[in-house]
């Protein structure tokens, strides 16, 4: 008998452990978004943590692995995918690492860990406009989740991405599933790293304390197989990976931001990101990057370009709107085109929510695919958004 | 003619308020009796789902390991390699708190993280801001805990204090991080910390307890299985529940028995009721067919009636039956001795098929009842249905046909129980008995009354009692049959309850022979050889017992192993009902034996002599069944097994309990100190007399059977009313009959004594059938019901007192009935009387 009560203890127990996650260090709320994580924290918080104060040498596959002295930390894959018969797919597989606090006394059980792992999971099915998407948690601690080199593995439970040679991330092998939506992609580079900003300093605002360590793979092959409901589809395509580290990006007047990658058809690839300020207005740090076709890359500035968001999608579940096809000006590029969203439900209503999925290039001379992130909307400091586009 | 023929159906019932009111009272007993047993049965039964579900939730699967637990890399390995994402750790531990009188606490090591999204408890309210940090503190601090209300406020701690523990012998002091709500009071008892807490605190680095799982499908559990290493084992929660149900089995089957008995008490209620309306309206059948009404118009003249008494009784049985449903379930629950089932079990179930069955027999078994009765009486030719010697001399037939029929019942009944070997099928045979001995109760009374009237040749007004009652049979004979089933059914049961309590006592007399006892009372408590060897050395101590209990997880669910050292002198305290004593002593001490316990040799049907295999930390091995034990202690049964063979093979040193002799002469206060002294400061380690293990044994056992009490006496009430009534009605109905006695000169005493006199003799006949009836029921609940659903056995022992409460009962209840009808018979005047007809 005391082993039923014991149980039903346990049972009971569920109810404090959930109370305990949903709020306080549920990673969804705290930073499972770019924006929500790289806000400044209260200074008292940051003290401890490893600072982004300017540029450093990076080092690979080192690099590749997790920086435990620094708040944050992910590894983020999207791609655009089809079958040979030309059926469409999106993805994105994330690893995001969270420190709980700068240090912690040494410890007796491997259980005992100060870092926190969460892994995002979406597939887009576009043509019947099907949107699917997991999170999972898990503590960086006895093998559960983290981030090793020689070989680069980077996995929370079987969710992983696991370099197939010892010295180079590349060519990987990106594997997720769960309820029957799953990848199983190889993918290899076709392009050189890419270290965005100053040599990988990417400074998110006039703090110079607020930026990231920023780097990316902008065009990777993917072949492999998707699978869903039960069907698995053989799949080729390409994929994005960005890696940044840091202990606080946004400033405390900036609200979210809007994030594109696109890999056009002329072979150049294209990085945009537009922080947003709590007045709707654009931040003077909003910066890109424009990849050539063999991997020659060129920083720009908030004035080399203009997002202006064209069409609003008002997702039924949330209410909340975001900005889905927008107008992309670089006209030091020559680059004038809309960006759409494939299908416009690729919300992630987790708690806290945000837009992250499969866009489509669609201009005069050009076109292209890629992936648009949207953060910070739906929150109360979200200016005025108009209503359905 | 029709309408004429229902009006004046319709016109008897109003006539005679009472009858109509008794009738109606007699189908609403018997529908509310079958209500609120049903309702009271199946709440219980909802209420161990409940509380079984609460307790695995929608865990359908848990990895158990040995004596030692589990090594944290297979958590690991499931999650990272094998992809089973709806896994989580659980790792378990004794501490005690000094600060509070040595209470015992379980820490609970649970992954926050993932333990609640894998059970579910999204119901669980979300809190506001300011919580932030309780997580990471579980997390980052160590050594913090998060404390059930009750627990804190037992401390005087809150959030933010610290409480000492002892663990293994040393102290260890814990953060509370918060304190949780608990109204419920279910986590009382408990601390909760996160695993890495848990494994220090605990000095159980890199072991958990179990691992719950939620496995969707039968590949899923292949791979799960496939992947464990030897020594650990995949168990369905499905088969813990089963075991657990098991534990509150007794509880349901005495319920179930008593729904039966409810049953069988409501069926004659209602066909008492209904025949009896039949009876009283002969008369007026007769008359009616003389004037030309056809059979078919009396036919439904009577079923049209019943179905309005029916109706009317349902109504208010559903009703009624509800309202004692209620009762009982509350009854159920506070003589349960578990809150969480207690808990459970408040939240009342209303089943739609329980008032199906309500309904069913309220309606549709009344008119049933009445077509028989009605069927016969529009048959006769007129004159002879206004002939009351024509129904008697019916009703003397349709007795002896019952009492064929019950013998038949008897018969079949009694082979079902012998050619059976189910619990159902024994149900069924215990049901047949019932009805069949019921059924001879008319045609035995009868047969008894005749036999005294002879008796008393010279003495006409005892003759013209007893030969009064043989006569009205019609009108008797069900309820006789009814008071007898209810009677019986508390002698039964009671002599079922003196029974096993004597067998229990016999049992822990013998079984609990140590002095003292040292206990642990959580998991991992501290009593080891070092302090059994402490225990040992001490003055006036002259040997010990060691034991561990341990439950070994296995396929179908656990087999509970009790691992004992003992000496050749302790073996005298095991009742050995199979095996030769001494065969078993050495094949025990061999360690190649085990000895089993009645209830598990019945569940796996082994016998001596036969081989039963054990997973062991060394692989499977097979042990010979040297003996068959009889043990109240478990109702699924153990495995007893001399411990340096256990310790050999599942590689586990740990006790659970000693037992201490003490040598003869020995000063037994002085003793007990020096074994609390030896004690103190181990947490979780009680000494305990002997005799208050004894007490506190029967306390328990009695709490158990409150229920059985409460029901037995529900259901002699229900009897009783019923009776009151039907005997009632009868004598009401013998107006006619009285106001003659009344008109050749009985005074209004001697009238009153008749009245008194033959309900008495009707109360002592129906007491006196109960007897070897409830003997014949009782025998088949110790032997049959019983062995079947726990494999224990039991001595049947018959005390007086059950079996004079019984007939004392009967006596007592025909004696009330008679209370009104006398009072009235002597009040009315002879004229009046007369002209009622």
């Amino acid at each position: 008998m005391r082993y039923l009560l014991a149980a039903l203890a346990l049972a009971v127990l569920v109810g404090i452990g959930w109370w305990l996650i949903a709020d306080t260090a549920d990673p969804d709320q705290q930073s499972v978004t770019k924006a929500a994580a790289f806000r400044a924290p209260e200074d008292d918080d940051m003290a401890g943590y490893a600072k982004v104060t300017g540029p450093r040498p990076m080092q690979f596959p080192e690099d590749h692995g997790a920086h435990p002295d620094y708040r944050i930390e992910w590894w983020y894959f999207t791609g655009n995918l089809a079958t040979a018969q030309g059926r469409p797919f999106g993805f994105e597989l994330t690893f995001f690492r969270f420190a709980m606090a700068p240090s912690m006394p040494p410890r007796a059980s491997d259980w005992a860990t100060r870092q926190m792992w969460v892994a995002n999971f979406a597939v887009s099915d576009i043509k019947p406009e099907r949107f699917r998407f997991f999170k999972r948690s898990q503590r960086g601690a006895v093998g559960l989740a983290g981030a090793q080199t020689h070989p680069v593995r980077v996995w929370l439970d079987d969710w992983q991405v696991r370099a197939q040679s010892v010295d180079s991330l590349f060519p990987a092998r990106l594997q997720a599933e769960q309820e029957g939506v799953g990848i199983d992609l190889h993918l290899s580079s076709a392009k050189p790293l890419v270290l965005q900003g100053d040599a990988g300093y990417s400074r998110k605002s006039a703090d110079p304390g607020n930026a990231s360590y920023y780097y990316s793979y902008t065009r990777l092959q993917a072949q492999g197989t998707l699978s869903l409901e039960g069907e698995s589809y053989p799949v080729s395509g390409t994929a994005w990976m960005d890696r940044e580290w840091s202990s606080s990006v946004l400033a405390a007047d900036q609200a979210g931001w809007d994030w594109l990658s696109l890999q056009l058809d002329d072979g150049r690839d294209l990085m945009l990101y537009r922080l947003r300020r709590r007045d709707g207005s654009a931040d003077p740090h909003s910066a890109g990057t424009v990849i050539g076709k063999r991997g020659e890359s060129q920083h720009l500035t908030a004035a080399d370009f203009t997002l202006t968001p064209l069409r609003y999608w008002r997702s039924e579940a949330t209410g909340v709107s975001y900005p889905v096809t927008w107008r992309v000006q670089v006209p030091s590029q020559h680059l004038e085109f809309d960006v759409e969203a494939r299908m416009p439900n690729q919300e992630l209503d987790l708690r806290v929510r945000y837009w992250e999925g499969a866009v489509s290039v669609v201009g005069e001379n050009i076109s292209g695919r890629g992936y648009l992130e949207l953060t910070g909307y739906g929150s109360e400091d979200q200016p005025g958004a108009p209503a359905d586009g | 003619m029709t309408q004429s023929v229902l009006r004046a159906g319709r016109r008897a019932l109003w006539r005679h308020p009472v009858q109509l009111l008794l009738a109606v009272a007699g189908v609403a007993l018997g529908v509310a009796v079958v209500i609120g047993m049903d309702l009271a049965n199946q709440s219980a039964g909802t209420a161990m789902r409940q509380s079984m579900e609460a307790v695995t939730g929608r865990i359908t699967h848990q990895i158990f390991g040995g004596p030692e637990g589990l090594p944290e890399a297979l958590y690991v390995k499931l999650r990272t390699r094998l992809g089973v994402q709806q896994a989580a750790p659980v790792l378990a531990g004794g501490v005690t708190l000094a600060a509070a009188g040595n209470r015992p606490l379980t820490l609970l090591g649970i992954d926050p993280i993932v333990d609640a999204p894998l059970r579910g408890a999204s119901a669980v309210p979300q809190q506001g801001e300011g919580e932030q940090g309780i997580l990471q503190d579980l997390l980052l601090d160590p050594g913090s805990v998060v404390l059930p209300a009750e627990e804190a406020q037992r401390l005087g701690v809150v959030a933010g204090g610290t409480v000492t523990v002892q663990v293994g012998g040393q102290q260890r002091r814990l953060h509370v991080v918060a304190v949780a709500e608990d109204s419920d009071h279910d986590l009382s008892g408990y601390a909760f910390a996160d695993i890495a807490t848990a494994q220090e605190v605990l000095g159980r680095i890199g072991r958990l307890s179990r691992i719950d799982l939620i496995l969707g499908n039968a590949d899923a559990v292949n791979r799960v299985r496939a992947a464990l290493p030897p020594g650990i084992v995949l168990v369905p929660a499905a088969a813990r529940a089963n075991a657990m149900q098991q534990m509150r089995a007794a509880f349901q089957i005495n319920l179930t028995a008593f729904s039966l008995l409810a049953l069988v008490i409501g069926l004659f209620l209602v066909f008492n009721t209904m025949s009896f309306m039949v009876v009283q309206r002969r008369r007026m059948i007769g008359i009616l067919r003389a004037v030309g009404a056809t059979r078919r118009q009396i036919l439904a003249q009577v079923l049209s009636d019943a179905a309005l008494i029916g109706l009317l009784g349902t109504a208010f049985g559903v009703l009624l039956g509800l309202v004692l449903g209620v009762g009982l379930v509350d009854l159920v629950g506070r003589s349960s001795t578990h809150s969480s089932f207690h808990e459970a079990i408040m939240r009342f179930q209303i089943e739609p098929f329980s008032l199906a069955k309500g309904f069913l027999l309220g309606i549709v078994g009344s008119m049933l009842a009445a077509v028989p009765p009605a069927f016969e009486a529009a048959t006769v030719p007129p004159r002879a249905a206004m002939d009351r010697s024509e129904l008697e001399r019916q009703a003397h037939r349709g007795a002896r046909w019952a009492a064929g029929f019950g013998g038949v019942a008897l018969l079949a009944g009694g082979v079902i129980l012998v050619a059976s070997s189910g619990l159902i099928a024994a149900f069924t045979g215990l049901f047949a008995v019932i009805l069949g001995a019921s059924l001879l109760a008319p045609l035995a009374s009868a047969r008894l009354t005749t036999a005294m009237a002879r008796l008393v040749p010279q003495r006409p007004i005892a003759r013209l009692v007893l030969r009064g009652v043989a006569a009205s049979l019609s009108r008797t004979g069900v309820a006789i049959a009814a008071l007898a089933v209810a009677i019986s059914a508390v002698i039964g049961v009671a002599v079922m309850i003196d029974s096993f309590r004597g067998s229990f006592i016999v049992w822990l007399q013998q079984s609990l022979r140590a002095d003292f006892y040292i206990a642990t009372t959580q998991e991992g408590g501290t009593v080891d050889d070092a302090l059994a060897k402490r225990i040992e050395s001490l003055p006036g101590v002259a040997y010990i017992t060691r034991s561990r209990h341990y439950r070994l997880p296995s396929a179908d669910g656990f087999t509970a192993i009790w691992a004992l050292g003992l000496e050749r002198r302790g073996w005298q305290s095991f009742d050995i009902r199979a095996g030769d004593r001494e065969a078993a002593w050495l094949a025990f001490r061999s360690g190649r034996g085990v000895l089993i316990s009645e209830p598990y040799a019945y569940k796996h049907g082994l016998q001596v002599g036969e081989t039963l295999a054990l997973r062991t930390a060394l692989g499977e091995r097979t042990f010979r069944v040297a003996g068959i034990f009889r043990d109240y202690g478990s109702p699924y049964g153990v495995v007893l097994i001399y411990r340096p063979a256990y310790q050999r093979l599942f590689a586990d040193d740990r006790l659970s309990g000693l037992g201490v002799y003490l040598s003869a002469g020995s000063e037994r206060g002085a003793v007990h100190q020096r074994l609390e002294a030896a004690v103190a400061g181990l947490a979780g380690v009680r000494v305990r007399d002997t005799q208050s293990i004894r007490e506190h044994s029967v306390a328990v056992f009695d709490q158990e059977f409150v229920i059985t009490s409460v029901l037995r006496l529900l259901a002699a009430m229900v009897a009783f009313v019923g009776v009151v009534g039907a005997l009632m009605a009868l004598q009401l109905d013998r107006s006619r009959e009285l106001a003659v006695l009344r008109a050749i000169g009985f005074t209004r005493i001697q009238l009153g004594g008749l009245i008194t006199a033959q309900s008495g003799v009707l109360g002592l006949a129906a007491g006196l059938f109960s007897v070897p009836m409830g003997l014949l029921l009782a025998w088949l609940l110790v032997f049959v019901i019983n062995h079947r659903a726990f494999g224990w056995s039991m001595e049947f022992t018959i005390s007086p007192m059950p079996l004079l409460e019984g007939v004392g009962l009967a006596i007592g209840a025909a004696l009330l009935a008679a209370l009104y009808p006398a009072w009235r018979a002597a009040r009315t005047l002879p004229a009046r009387g007369l002209r009622e007809e």
